[in-house]
């Protein structure tokens, strides 16, 4: 296993470049500067003059990254319900052929859907659709919505169970049998999904400020022309605290949700219902996010004043059929719906470098996934809460009182890296290192590192079996015990996430493109230029189908892991 | 009237129920005992129609289950309470959540929905008071995942009387819990079905528990009957082929 | 509201049902306020749209963006005045979002460059270029190089920069990468990214602005951008010309130009785009002119940029 990865890497690492460090090392310096003295105030003295207040410009961005985050993820949120139930094989119970056909086709769909990143949907959006909140709204909410459907089948598929069946036997009907036995038992998991599904539309809310939607990503890129460093990290900062809360807030629910609240005994000694009810198990926390989830989800849609980029119905449907239609490939186009020149001119674009960049794209995804992995795994041994600590695996050790402090240090750097989106990471990376490929990689593992830490820390905390504190009794170093036990023990689930995190990787790196460097995007942004709809979507497509393979094959595996790890 | 009439279920090359005749009259408490793998649960599977036989006949107050569809099969489902061996109960609700699934057919989806999300309170009272019969009236408002192995048992009999079945069919309620609560369960399950009249046919693995409170106990070796009639006429070495 | 809400999920004495009924009711109450505030809103949008039609303006972004909102309000008051219409600005986030915009209908008057002018206009049939700057049918773009490179101005076009690192400005910028990526193609005989054996770069924020600061701090080796933006760069003080040495000046090509939507003679009536282009022709105010960063408009006509159209299909970026 292990030489495969290494195989594997030496192979990616070869289409990129040289180590960096060029010239940009002086506008790091500055930039990093700036970050111990973020701007509360506009630097330029001329915008100081002018009306608008910087921090009145800051809470303004910031408060449309949340409510376009929010709107979409609401409507993410129906997609996502539909399509999930539509996809699982809880819901058909009764498996005709054709109703077969249903699930397979919508799981298909969502899995196509959230091939495509949202940066991307908001390109096509914008261009099709004229610039408006519609149409960021509508490009997260659709891959979002598919993202949420496939992982919604995935928990309703595994909280199949016996309460369901035991619903149907009584006579309940099919419906009933499904909510009250299947989702219940699914909800913790599908709250706690959605949770944190909506921390990450925050990040990417704020990215699509790249493409000109008013979020917090436009400020920054407007920041960074006006070579405003200290409110660049102005800006960063409170996207980080931002999105940290909300992981800190996913987290909380989840504890709650799953763990339910346990009753309070109640003082009267022959406690009628009415007693028993009230000394219940509730909690204030669980109910006012559920009341503020639900305000925030329908204030979200209701205080948009200009939802459409006024411009009349007719003018945009016109602009839709224009756009439908340049979306054709044009020698199809000129030959009047001939398809058959698809042939000729997809292979021409292939070749002309089409081929090669989807080569480096999934060189970039899959390099960056395994050099994050494998950081991952070693460092996992520093970061982890049972191992970092001065009584590691409930085994008492004098005297290691650093390795705490290097433990919290890792996963408070581990949280930062979580909540930096990777595009504006790879953004500012590339200002100091200059454009090689090394910038979107470094940004890639920075994130994704971040996230396999805390998914690889909970598989180790979680892992009851004695092994560790045995070795440990015996006089072993923390080392020696995470490698001989838990390792061993955690590996599989391990891998499981690495693969997760794979697919995602090759989404982010096609996009990642668009800002300078070799890979899809820099062939979408190259069509975009030219305003060659047909050739941008081609790319896209292409993007597209690359994660839509690294997603079976990431299932394929997921699936084979769970076999054995169910044997 | 529960009837057999040479019912099989078999799969895969693996006959689990081999061309069985029974009949169950109403009132009824029967017990199904033999070796683990021997068919105990593709019988207690047959007789309510969640399994469907290979072939004969499984026939229930004079209608066949194959035979049912549509409202008739949910009608004929009500009559009749399943409590499978992991108790089927969905562990983040509460007590009374589940306890209202019970009634699934008779409230339909929507006033299923409504009894999950808000009890009216005259059902809490009715549920309460079915708790009371069971012992743990004082958990109504337990998340179930927060009860130990038995109350979680009894909380899965209550459900099944909640439903004010014609028959009980209970599969292995008491495997996973020690003798002496296995049998306060027992004697609870029987006590309950005989107040209400109900006919109970349950699947134990010990014999103990069979002569002790069964007035007729079903013999069962790889998917056969090898007795059936009263505790005392069970033979140890036919049913688990002991040389 | 919030305080409202916590007394009410402190309230343990009240059952859940009740509780959510208030709760409820109250979430209730406040939506549908908020939905026929909000519906009372957009009717008056809706009926201000219909009363009150905007011109509006939009320019590419091939310089800082910050500075286009501040710039293009003396333009804006102008229009408003002279033409006693309602004139807003937007900001377009990249070249081709202007066009897209422009194409879409959003906005109806265009600051565009050669190229993203042609694009438009060919986009749009009846679209027509009314305006440009009076140096704007003879633009060059400078190529510049970092000090440290030691080369100097030469009327040769400077092959030597071919293992050197350059960049372009923005994709869609004329001056700052149609224009020069056919010069090198006359002079070289080799497409750029043939012609540089270092990878190339573009500018994909600041446009101008960036290159001349990429150029001047040594992250690239050379560079090439508008020549008037250099210039205006130089004169402010932003670069200082012994940083940046210009090595190489382009051919003369027509560049930058405000071009109309023909949808304008619908929503003003005909003769509108003659009034329009009259007006900003004959504008002698500085600050109004700011914002296109020239000291005085001609008239301009499409055929004056069909050199650039043929350019940009010869080097494929535009069918």
């Amino acid at each position: 296993m292990l030489l495969f990865f290494a195989g594997l890497w030496v192979i990616g690492a070869k289409p990129s470049e040289l180590v960096p460090n060029e010239g940009g090392r002086e506008t790091a310096s500055e930039f990093l500067k700036a970050a111990i003295r973020p701007a509360l105030d506009f630097e330029d003295p001329e915008m100081r003059e002018s009306e608008v207040d910087f921090i009145h410009k800051l809470g303004r961005a910031l408060w449309l990254t949340l409510r376009y985050a929010v709107a979409a993820m609401s409507l993410a949120l129906l997609i996502g319900i539909i399509w999930g139930v539509l996809g699982s094989r809880a819901w058909w119970s009764k498996s005709s052929l054709f109703l077969q056909t249903i699930r397979i086709g919508s799981r298909l769909m969502a899995t196509a859907v959230r091939s495509v990143h949202e940066l991307m949907w908001a390109l096509l959006f914008l261009s099709a659709v004229g610039t408006s909140p519609l149409a960021a709204v509508l490009a997260m909410a659709l891959p979002y919505g598919g993202t949420l459907a496939k992982v919604f089948s995935e928990l309703l598929d595994e909280s199949e169970s016996s309460a369901a069946g035991v619903i149907r036997m009584s006579g309940g009907s099919g419906l009933a049998a499904f909510s009250a036995g299947v989702v219940t038992r699914a909800l913790p998991d599908l709250a706690t999904y959605a949770l944190y599904r909506l921390e990450c539309a925050i990040r990417s809310s704020a990215v699509l400020g790249f493409v000109g939607v008013p979020t917090l990503g436009y400020e920054i890129k407007t920041a960074y022309e006006d070579g405003h460093y200290r409110e660049i990290w102005t800006y960063l900062y409170i996207l980080l605290a931002v999105v940290i809360f909300f992981e800190w807030w996913g987290a909380r629910m989840r504890s709650l949700l799953t763990k339910g609240v346990s009753s309070i005994k109640p003082e009267v000694k022959q406690p009628n219902v009415d007693h028993l009810w009230k000394s219940r198990g509730t909690s204030l926390f669980l109910r006012s996010s559920f009341l503020i989830v639900l305000i925030g989800g329908t204030m979200s849609w209701l205080l948009e004043d200009r939802w459409g980029s006024g411009v009349s119905w007719e003018q945009k449907l016109q602009n839709l059929d224009r756009f439908t239609d340049e979306v054709v490939p044009y020698p199809v186009r000129e030959a009047d719906g001939d398809w058959s020149e698809f042939g000729p001119w997809f292979g021409e674009k292939m070749a002309k470098g089409g081929s090669e960049a989807v080569w480096q794209t999934f060189h970039l995804g899959t390099a960056s996934i395994l050099l994050a992995g494998a950081l991952a795994l070693l460092a996992v041994n520093l970061s982890a809460r049972t191992l970092a600590s001065s009584m590691p695996r409930g085994v008492w050790d004098r005297g290691m009182a650093w390795r705490s402090v290097i433990g919290a240090m890792l996963r408070v750097a581990a949280m930062l890296g979580r909540a930096m989106p990777e595009f504006i990471l790879a953004f500012l990376l590339l200002r100091v290192f200059g454009p090689t490929v090394w910038a979107l990689i470094l940004a890639l593992v920075v994130h994704n590192c971040g996230i396999l830490l805390r998914l690889g820390a909970e598989v180790i905390d979680n892992i009851t079996s004695r092994a560790s504190s045995v070795i440990l009794a015996q006089g072993g170093s923390r080392t020696s015990a995470y490698v001989g036990a838990l390792v061993p023990a955690g590996f599989n689930r391990m891998v499981l996430f690495l693969f997760y995190r794979w697919e995602s990787c090759i989404r982010e790196a096609t996009v990642l493109g668009m800002l300078g460097v070799a890979s899809l995007g820099f062939l979408i942004s190259d069509a975009k230029v030219s305003l060659f709809y047909d050739e941008m979507v081609l790319w896209v497509a292409l993007g597209a189908a690359l994660v839509f393979l690294g997603d079976l094959t990431s299932d394929f595996v997921r699936y084979k892991l769970r076999g054995k790890n169910n044997r | 009237m529960l009837e057999l009439q040479s019912a099989t279920l078999a799969y895969n090359s693996i006959v689990a129920v081999d061309s069985i005749n029974l009949e169950i009259k109403p009132g009824e408490h029967v017990c199904l005992i033999g070796p683990s793998g021997c068919g105990k649960t593709s019988l207690l599977g047959l007789m309510n129609g969640r399994l469907e036989s290979s072939s004969g006949k499984v026939v229930l107050d004079g209608k066949e289950l194959k035979s049912l569809s549509g409202r008739a099969l949910k009608t004929a489902r009500s009559k009749i309470a399943w409590i499978p061996q992991d108790l089927g109960l969905v562990p983040n609700l509460r007590v009374n959540q589940n306890i209202a699934c019970g009634r699934a057919s008779e409230k339909g989806f929507l006033g299923l929905m409504r009894s999950l999300l808000l009890m009216g309170s005259r059902e809490k009272e009715e549920v309460a008071d079915l708790l009371k019969r069971v012992g743990i009236k004082e958990k109504i408002f337990h998340r179930v995942d927060h009860l130990s192995g038995g109350q979680q048992q009894r909380v899965a009999i209550a459900r099944a009387l909640y439903q004010r079945p014609e028959m009980i069919l209970a599969d292995e309620p008491v495997s996973s819990v020690d003798p002496e609560r296995a049998k306060s369960l027992v004697e609870l399950l029987i006590g309950l079905a005989r107040e209400e009249g109900q006919t109970l046919v349950m699947s134990l693995h010990d014999i103990d528990l069979a002569k002790r409170y069964f007035d007729r106990v079903i013999g069962l070796r790889e998917g056969q009957v090898v007795m059936d009639g009263a505790p005392d006429q069970i033979d140890l070495e036919q049913l688990y082929d002991l040389s | 509201m919030l305080s409202l809400s916590m007394k009410l999920l402190r309230a343990g004495d009240r059952s859940i049902f009740q509780m959510m009924k208030g709760c409820l009711g109250r979430i209730a109450i406040t939506s549908t306020v908020l939905v026929i505030a909000s519906c009372g809103d957009k009717e008056k949008v809706a009926k201000e749209g219909e009363r009150e039609k905007a011109l509006v303006i939009t320019a590419i972004p091939d310089e800082k963006v910050s500075d286009q909102e501040v710039n293009y309000k003396a333009l804006q008051e102008y229009l408003a005045k002279e033409l006693n219409i309602k004139v807003k600005f937007l900001i377009s986030s990249s070249y081709p979002a202007a066009v897209e915009r422009f194409k879409n209908g959003e906005v109806h008057l265009v600051w565009f460059g050669g190229y993203t002018g042609v694009q438009a206009r060919s986009a749009v049939p009846g679209s027509r270029a009314i305006a440009q700057g009076d140096v704007d049918p003879k633009y060059k773009s400078y190529i510049i190089a970092n000090k440290d490179t030691g080369l100097t101005k030469s009327d040769e076009f400077p092959s030597g920069i071919k293992n050197l690192v350059f960049s372009f400005g923005s994709k869609s910028s004329t001056s700052g990468r149609l224009m020069p990526t056919y010069f090198i193609l006359k002079e070289t005989g080799m497409m750029p990214d043939k012609f540089f054996t270092k990878p190339l770069q573009f500018q994909t924020v600041g446009g101008h602005d960036a290159t001349a600061r990429a150029v001047a701090g040594g992250s690239v080796n050379v560079g090439v951008l508008s020549y008037k933006k250099y210039d205006s760069m130089v004169a402010d003080g932003e670069i200082k010309a012994e940083d940046a040495p210009i090595i190489w000046e382009t051919p003369y090509y027509a560049d930058y130009n405000l071009t109309v939507h023909p949808t304008l003679e619908e929503m003003f009536g005909e003769g509108f785009i003659d009034k329009l282009q009259k007006v900003l022709v004959d504008c002698t105010d500085e600050d109004v002119l700011k914002a296109f960063n020239r000291d005085d408009l001609i008239p301009a006509s499409n055929s004056e940029f069909e050199g650039i159209a043929e350019v940009a299909k010869e080097l494929g970026m535009m069918r």
